[in-house]
């Protein structure tokens, strides 16, 4: 049972990295980025490019990468999703343009990757880190690396939380999120808003795929795809834009896979996202914590 | 010609399934309502004729029947999702195509598990699909052209001003989510027909990914649209032929680029292209249009 409860705040922790940066962009920005999963990806693969070229450490290669990956989102932002929040007629057809623009990128992204790899899939190099197995008592299996997420997730949900509640640039975040039209009138520069909060999201991005990448010791052109249906699940379970929730719904999809592979029908893993997010959509569509209810219904 | 016919005949069949694919995403897209459950029913649709097929039901049965219960299902479906707006509605029907590709995987004998359904005897002929797709057209034309497109039109651009002009936005969006579902397992009935194998990772994000495409690409606003983008979407890859694996990368520019630079599509853009031309001979209509008194 402990390891049980180990393996699902290891894996819930995963997940919660992942969802993070896509409730950021989904709640501000109103886009449903189908192209976070190739943004992952891309970490992942940059992980794998960075540390089979120089020497370094994790502690050196992470925030390299996050930034490269949070600068690829920037130039996605700038180019293309710019236009398409400013030019489309009504707040619904932007949004689906977004979105389809989000799929093309996706595609772009993951056929380069699959070409440089030549469909293979490759691993971080040993130098970078090193995985070892922690036996925590009798019963307790952990690795270094699923400590090592466990910590940064609970870190950043909690810079996270803070900086969204408790800073001007969060307080300007949420009100462009509701107002961008009013927020501009009041000083804020909201395409340079848009823009951070898409780089944040990125650089989430790229640092939940290196390390998973390290974790599961492979890196692959395809391997954000199952990622993204489940983030998609755990925001819907906490809420659109809610940090909190975010966390609290990863834990749980996280449990609830666990547990079904440990003593369920293991095959149906996969289903549960797509229970949760059919079931709380009909049920409950404002997520299971929400305090106010948001345009949904 | 013939032989140009039987050369093509697999892209030829692929087009026109293609095209009733695009259409039922069209329908619902058009109404401004983001549902990609059509794309659900059409993995669900090419099952049960596989099943059927397999079974010995003649194609005048089972098509209909597939047709009218993925109707019916997504008669049904409406009710609870018109609840839903925008992203939300998005995602779920994005959850809905998703997990069926995980049923089936689990459905045992009758879904033949990860392998599918394979061998399912040839039911159909290119002749009768071609006159089936054409139906399809006459009728979503008509309905199109009818009080419903316009409805849906009024819906897209402004939802409370419709309902102010008297269209019942509620019963819209049901009928449209119904005649989309309706489509959606109609053209997976046919494919299953034509193909002869269902499996279930023919589903999932690529099948959105392609429709999606062909919904746009081709411009959403018409049933033109859906042919050109079904066309474009078979054929293109056989004339890229020459970039090898990096076509998928071009089938995503080419989409970024169509939504930011023709939202309505190349259809859309063509018929901008030929108003302006006809302006430029007689410049004098526009102004006599603008002078009249709204």
């Amino acid at each position: 049972m402990i390891q049980v409860i180990a393996d699902s705040l290891s894996l819930g922790s995963v997940y919660v990295l992942f969802a993070l940066g896509l409730s950021l962009s989904w709640s501000v920005l109103n886009l449903l980025n189908l192209a976070y999963g190739a943004q992952f990806m891309l970490g992942a693969y940059f992980a794998y490019v960075v540390g089979n070229h120089v020497d370094l450490p994790l502690l050196f290669v992470l925030p390299a990468v996050m930034i490269i990956v949070a600068a690829t989102s920037v130039v996605a932002d700038n180019l293309v999703f710019r236009r398409l929040r400013t030019t489309a007629g009504t707040p619904v057809e932007s949004e689906l343009s977004m979105l389809v623009a989000s799929i093309g990128l996706a595609a772009v992204a993951v056929t380069l990757v699959q070409h440089e790899t030549q469909g293979e899939s490759k691993f971080v190099p040993k130098s970078v880190f090193q995985v070892k197995t922690l036996n925590l008592g009798d019963t307790l299996h952990l690795t270094n690396m699923q400590l090592i997420m466990m910590v940064v997730t609970v870190l950043l949900t909690i810079a996270l939380v803070v900086v969204v509640k408790w800073t001007r640039f969060g307080r300007a975040m949420r009100g462009v999120a509701v107002d961008p039209a009013t927020c501009e009138l009041l000083g804020v520069n909201s395409n340079r808003l848009f823009s951070t909060t898409i780089a944040i999201s990125g650089a989430l991005a790229g640092l939940a795929g290196v390390l998973l990448a390290i974790h599961l010791n492979y890196v692959d052109s395809t391997m954000g795809d199952p990622l993204l249906t489940k983030a998609f699940a755990i925001i819907i379970i906490g809420g659109v834009g809610s940090i909190l929730g975010a966390a609290v719904g990863g834990y749980l999809l996280a449990f609830a896979e666990v547990l079904i592979v440990a003593y369920g029908p293991a095959n149906y893993r996969d289903a549960i996202a797509f229970v949760v997010i059919l079931a709380v959509l009909l049920l409950r569509p404002s997520g299971l914590f929400a305090r106010q209810r948001w345009e949904r219904a | 010609m013939f032989s140009y016919f039987s050369d093509n005949e697999v892209l030829i069949q692929q087009t026109l399934v293609y095209v009733l694919l695009a259409i039922s995403l069209q329908v619902v897209l058009r109404c401004g309502v983001v549902s990609l459950a059509s794309i659900g029913f059409y993995t669900l649709g090419s099952y049960a004729s596989a099943i059927a097929v397999k079974d010995g039901w003649p194609p005048v049965v089972i098509l209909p029947l597939v047709a009218l219960a993925s109707g019916l299902l997504g008669y049904g479906f409406g009710k609870p999702l018109a609840k839903l707006r925008g992203l939300y509605l998005a995602m779920a029907t994005l959850a809905f195509d998703l997990v069926i590709p995980v049923l089936l995987i689990n459905g045992g004998d009758l879904t033949g598990g990860a392998l599918g359904i394979y061998a399912i005897p040839l039911a159909i002929t290119t002749s009768s699909l071609f006159v089936i797709v054409v139906l399809v057209i006459l009728a979503v034309s008509q309905i199109e052209r009818g009080w419903m497109g316009r409805a849906s039109l009024a819906l897209r651009s402004d939802e409370n001003l419709a309902r102010s002009m008297g269209v019942r936005v509620t019963r819209e969006r049901y009928l449209a989510f119904a005649i989309s579902a309706a489509l959606g397992g109609l053209a997976g009935a046919l494919s299953a027909m034509l193909f002869r194998a269902v499996s279930p990772g023919s589903g999932g994000f690529a099948l959105i990914t392609l429709g999606l495409t062909m919904a746009i690409v081709g411009g959403r606003d018409s049933w033109i649209g859906a042919v050109i983008g079904a066309y474009l979407v078979t054929w293109v890859p056989e004339w890229l032929r020459f970039v090898g694996s990096y076509r998928a990368l071009v089938f995503g520019l080419v989409l970024v680029v169509v939504i930011m630079f023709f939202p309505d599509g190349l259809l859309g853009a063509a018929r901008r292209l030929f108003a302006r031309s006809r302006r430029k001979v007689a410049p004098a209509s526009r102004s006599e249009r603008e002078a009249v008194p709204v």
